[in-house]
């Protein structure tokens, strides 16, 4: 078992989002974020199935979620139905404050079933408070699932390195 | 070829209270996955666990309360997580075992990303599995899930596992690689 890396972008000016295409096998996949910044001080980094290389924006996105904090006690988070797969919590973008986390995906490639995904991450938020979310999703649809879309509920992403995995068999 | 690249494995020899692995993160990587298994604390403790540190690029560990951490931990003696950490603290993570006598065993996977760019703080995500003792001496299996930061824009070039109340880590094998991006 090994990875192959399959995507790979690199933001170093704003762009308004990052599609990672390749999960053409049943094999699971990875994606690694590295030092996701926005632009907008606070803004939370989203994912999209994409199928055909078209992100699906239909209500279909599920999630349960511990969020990891040092001012308090974790929380749990859920959300049913929803039109994206939040993954932050309002990301800072002062000095040092970044988003950096580790996605699974799984079926993506089964048009027979759900995919799935679990994912864990590490950031400071715009108060410079360090947070993770630490939890799975599903995209509640039969449909196979050729990527992902990395992008900002608001303005754009000003740097980061996004890159798609392969766990081999 | 795989992406993930192994760069050092360090068992441990000689018992020691600190075990410093240095000179493993460098310009060639921004993402790292270290593997912790099998440690053993020389000493019986309630609660026995290690701190992680970081080393920077003068080969010094650093031990000043400028790490952020947090993890959720599941003890098998509770049905509920407790919730381990803070700000400023002296530690970017915690790893937890204990000796032989009580089967204590570490295991952890950390991500570790941007440790060696001077620009940007490091980070950290983890999780970790074992055996440790609490209360007194009951043997209690565990698992954690959690995260750090090292709030410095510094390069570091290693990381350190140092066992509290001066006790030693006896065992444990230490593996360094390095996530390839092409």
């Amino acid at each position: 078992m090994g990875l192959k890396q399959i995507a790979s972008e690199t933001v170093t000016s704003a762009t308004s989002s990052v599609d990672l295409i390749g999960t053409t096998t049943d094999d699971c996949y990875m994606i690694v974020v590295n030092g996701y910044i926005p632009t907008s001080d606070a803004a939370d980094l989203r994912a999209r199935v994409l199928e055909s290389s078209t992100p699906n924006t239909t209500a279909n996105y599920d999630r349960a979620f511990l969020a990891i904090r040092t001012d308090t006690t974790y929380s749990n988070q859920s959300n049913t139905n929803e039109t994206y797969y939040d993954l932050t919590t309002a990301v800072g973008n002062s000095t040092g404050e970044q988003m950096n986390g580790i996605m699974y995906i799984y079926n993506a490639n089964d048009s027979n079933e759900f995919t799935y995904i679990t994912a864990e991450n590490s950031q400071l938020s715009h108060t410079a408070l360090l947070i993770g979310n630490q939890g799975s999703a599903v995209f509640t649809s039969d449909s196979q699932v050729n990527g992902i879309r990395l992008y900002p509920n608001t303005g754009t992403i000003a740097s980061g390195t996004f890159t798609l995995y392969q766990i081999e068999q | 070829m795989s992406s993930l690249i192994k760069i050092d494995e360090t068992t441990v020899g000689t018992p020691a209270n600190r075990i410093n692995i240095t000179d493993v993160f460098s310009a060639d990587y921004d993402t790292y996955c270290i593997q912790v298994t099998n440690t053993l604390a020389g000493t019986q403790r309630e609660n026995n666990s290690m701190d992680i540190q970081l080393i920077n690029s003068s080969d010094s560990v650093i031990t000043d309360t400028i790490y952020d951490s947090e993890m959720i931990f599941a003890r098998g003696f509770s049905v509920s997580y407790l919730a381990v950490g803070g700000a400023s603290r002296n530690e970017i993570g915690i790893l937890y075992h204990d000796n032989g006598a009580q089967n204590g065993n570490g295991n952890m996977i950390m991500w570790v990303f941007n440790p060696f760019q001077s620009d940007t703080y490091t980070y950290q995500v983890q999780q970790s599995s074992g055996r440790m003792s609490y209360p007194s001496t009951t043997e209690i299996p565990y698992m954690s899930k959690g995260l750090g930061v090292l709030r410095q824009q510094s390069s570091i070039t290693g990381y350190s596992f140092v066992n509290r109340d001066s006790y030693n880590i006896n065992l444990g094998t230490f593996r360094t690689y390095g996530l390839k991006v092409d």
